[in-house]
């Protein structure tokens, strides 16, 4: 990602950059998609994300 | 002078036996602060006119034969995450410089009415994220790297400036110091201890426990500070045991899982591992099983549990990033910036890896039916400062901060109890730790395994060699 691309990301999500800030974001943003593209790959269809009420509440 | 006493325990028989007063105790620990405090920069704060007070009024509920227990009249420190009402919570940040809550936290509060004496804030990482070096130095090589986040904490107890210490742990930041300065550390269970007064780094995966001398102390700490509580829905109202009476315990026929692959993926050093199979042995030879598994599940914790945290945190901060950017360290302005821009869709794939890491790590307890799962707390002894690059975001390098993670933050994403106990040391003299992960809210037969290891070695009485300590 260029400089001018991350500048626009962090514009528009509203994250201040200061002077320097760029070069260690990007390569922590890089290591971040690269663990997330790993995780995506033993990530399943398995849906277990519901909202189950507590059965005490009644 | 009057000697610090070693431990809380040795602290409250003196106390009990009527040859320790409370103030006495207390000069004598800051005594030890004042000496060994330019060393090591343990202390972000002190509150030593009302710790002297409270030691004062702890005397006169001696003399009156009201003792409340085993915490009568202790010395302890509290993470500066941590509120102490009246005392300057500052997070380590200058963003929070001038903060003075008016509340205990929970634990805290908890720990006022055992009878402790709260000494002050103990250092911390910047808002506990690890992204700054603190002052704090290894009182076991002053060149070295004392662990974090909780690194005034380890570090207070292992030069005796505070017989106990709390810290925090999202990724390991008791474990982690507990073993580098040679003590003990625990994380219990996640619910296990309210986290009302906390500044979060990450509410999924934080959690408050003791940082000890011993597994005895720590059973004590843990059992004034934990339990249910109305101002923190996440706290469990499970019962508390008595943590301390459940030592002592035998351990034949208890069933200890390790997965040694896992060591040699997570780059752990021929000392570690070394330190970790002597444990082994010497837990075999009390009549523990040692059995071998594999827990491959657990290496996803680290990548999973980090993306969970960078954006709970990023979410903590989101105003105070805003308005004052420049009052952050960089390293942790970057990993907050860093949160804002992880996508939701990723939040949401690694919190179902969370809870995929937890549930196999279930299973593999029940497949072994195991009371515990081994390994080294770190892959090796703590380092030269020169040499640590504080990183969270890399891949699991001995040399990083993330290397630590990697081993340890499997306990916060499955929400398992997990202790750190002194089982080694380097050829260089510096501390090793022995890990061991048990079963939810099953604190007091994990605690007892750490005790029986502990009691049947001599690791937890070494020292640090630091002058006057």
């Amino acid at each position: 990602m260029s400089d001018p691309e991350l500048t626009t990301l962090c514009a528009a999500a509203g994250v201040p950059l200061l002077d320097g800030d760029l070069v260690p974001l990007r390569a922590a943003l890089d290591r971040q998609r690269d663990a997330m593209r790993a995780l995506r790959e033993i990530v399943t269809d398995e849906r277990d994300d519901a909202v189950v009420p507590d059965p005490s509440w009644r | 002078m009057t000697a610090v006493p070693d431990t809380i325990e040795a602290a409250a028989d003196a106390l009990r036996a009527g040859t320790l007063s409370c103030a006495a105790l207390l000069d004598a620990t800051i005594a030890r602060l004042r000496a060994t405090e330019p060393h090591v920069h343990a202390w972000a704060h002190l509150d030593l006119d009302r710790a002297r007070e409270t030691a004062a009024q702890l005397d006169a509920e001696l003399e009156r034969g009201q003792p409340r227990g085993p915490l009568h009249g202790i010395p302890v420190g509290v993470k500066d995450v941590i509120d102490a009402a009246g005392c300057p919570s500052e997070a380590g940040s200058r963003v929070l410089r001038g903060r003075v809550p008016t509340a205990d936290a929970a634990s805290v509060a908890h720990l006022r009415a055992a009878g402790a004496v709260i000494v002050g804030k103990t250092v911390t990482h910047e808002f506990a994220y690890g992204q700054d070096e603190p002052p704090t130095r290894c009182p076991w090589d002053l060149d070295c790297y004392p662990g974090g986040s909780s690194a005034g904490s380890g570090v207070a107890v292992a030069v005796g400036s505070a017989l106990a210490a709390l810290g925090t742990d999202t990724g390991g930041s008791i474990r982690n110091p507990a073993s580098v300065n040679g003590i003990v550390g625990l994380k219990p269970t996640n619910g296990r201890v309210s986290r009302r007064g906390l500044i979060p780094v990450s509410p999924t995966l934080d959690q408050i426990g003791p940082l000890t001398r011993t597994v005895g102390d720590c059973a004590l700490v843990l059992s004034a500070i934990a339990g249910g509580d109305a101002g923190d829905p996440t706290a469990s109202p499970q019962p508390v045991a008595d943590y301390r009476a459940a030592l002592g315990r035998p351990v034949d026929g208890a069933r200890i899982g390790v997965d040694r692959a896992a060591f040699a993926d997570a780059r752990v050093g021929a000392e570690a591992v070394a330190a970790v199979a002597a444990a082994l042995e010497t837990l075999a030879s009390l009549g523990a099983e040692i059995v071998e598994v594999a827990a491959p599940e657990l290496a996803h914790a680290l990548p999973a549990g980090l993306t969970v945290s960078l954006a709970e945190a990023s979410e903590w901060h989101r105003e105070l990033l805003r308005a004052r950017p420049a009052d952050y360290v960089a390293g942790t302005r970057t990993l907050l910036q860093l949160g804002e821009l992880v996508p939701a869709t990723d939040v949401i794939a690694a919190r179902r890896v969370c809870r995929r890491v937890a549930r196999a790590t279930r299973q593999t307890f029940e497949r072994h039916r195991l009371d515990a799962l081994a390994g080294p707390v770190l892959p090796g002894p703590t380092l030269p400062l020169r040499d640590l690059a504080v990183d969270l975001t890399r891949d699991g390098d001995a040399a990083d901060l993330s290397g630590a993670l990697r081993l340890l933050i499997g306990a916060n994403v499955t929400g398992l109890p997990a202790v750190s106990v002194p089982c080694g040391s380097s050829r260089t003299g510096l501390p090793l730790g022995l890990h061991l992960m048990g079963r939810p809210f099953g604190e007091a037969p994990l605690l007892n395994l750490a005790h029986a290891y502990e009691q049947a070695t001599d690791w937890h009485v070494r020292r640090p060699p630091l002058p006057h300590a």
